[in-house]
């Protein structure tokens, strides 16, 4: 099948075209897979919520409009579907300093000794002791970090993304940071972050 | 931006390498489609359904509406000849 573009794909998709359902997912498999790595829960599959991602898009697809870009529609639907699962996903131990690998221990230890930027070598621990924080965390607050700090996306973006407003957003970014600091301090045993 | 410890971790995530491998795993296209498919079967019968059972509703309020109706004129017409009947038969 000849490339078509994604205007004529997305009318054939409406008209449950398989081989322009395969175009279109083959398009979008990497922004939805970024997405969900982003924001994937803990006890889900990136490959699952993937799946869950496509189908809602596919059943949806009558409902879009056009009038925004396809990449934000399908952006909200990733992230609403992380979203969803995340709250499915109600328990959230308490995380314990002996709970953390050597990397995020060494992140910890370093943190306290430095205000200068963190070796790039600390980078994969440091992201994995975010994830480990940012899952005792209510689902929005998750996600407004996520978004806002580790993405480094814009408020414009985020409010694209939420369908929040801006005040809202920086709201929300605001307390989600003063509880990731209580997280933090509450590990640590260190008031001074 | 204060160089806090909390900034210094999330700029440290930020920029923590990301798994690069973007490739489809084997079957995914299928599962998905296959599953969407069965959706929108089952929407069109959900949508079957319910117009079955709509015009089974209406069907059933029109035969009792007529059924009603068909009552009280077939007992209108016997009140009307037992009238006459009496009429004829009283002296």
């Amino acid at each position: 099948m000849p490339e078509t573009s994604t205007e004529a794909c997305l009318k054939l998709v409406r008209d449950h075209d398989e081989q322009a359902a395969r175009e279109l997912m083959a398009q979008l498999y990497p922004l939805v897979l970024k997405l969900v790595r982003a924001h994937l829960p803990h006890r889900s599959s990136e490959e699952d919520l993937c799946q869950m991602t496509f189908i809602k898009i596919f059943n949806n697809i009558d409902q879009y409009s056009g009038k925004v870009p396809l990449e934000h529609w399908v952006s909200r639907i990733a992230i609403n579907t992380c979203l969803n699962q995340i709250k499915a996903e109600k328990s959230r131990p308490e995380l314990r300093l002996a709970d953390l690998s050597e990397g995020e221990s060494r992140v910890v230890e370093n943190l306290a000794s430095t205000t200068d930027e963190l070796p790039s070598s600390d980078r994969n621990s440091a992201k994995e002791l975010i994830d480990r924080l940012l899952g005792q965390m209510k689902p929005q607050d998750r996600l407004i970090l996520n978004l806002l700090h580790i993405e480094e996306r814009t408020i414009e973006e985020i409010k694209a993304l939420t369908g929040w407003n801006s005040a809202l957003v920086k709201v929300r970014a605001f307390r989600a940071r003063q509880k990731l600091k209580a997280l933090y301090t509450q590990l640590t045993g260190r008031t001074h972050l | 931006m204060k160089n806090d410890r909390l900034n210094l971790l999330l700029r440290a995530a930020a920029r923590a390498e990301q798994t690069s491998d973007e490739t489809m795993p084997f079957g995914f296209e299928t599962r998905v489609i296959a599953q969407w498919k069965r959706n929108s079967g089952e929407n069109s019968l959900a949508l079957f359904r319910r117009a079955l059972a709509c015009a089974c509703a209406v069907v059933l309020a029109s035969f009792a509406l007529s059924y009603h109706t068909l009552e009280s004129s077939q007992s209108t017409e016997l009140a009307i000849a037992d009238t006459a009947m009496e009429a004829n038969f009283t002296p």
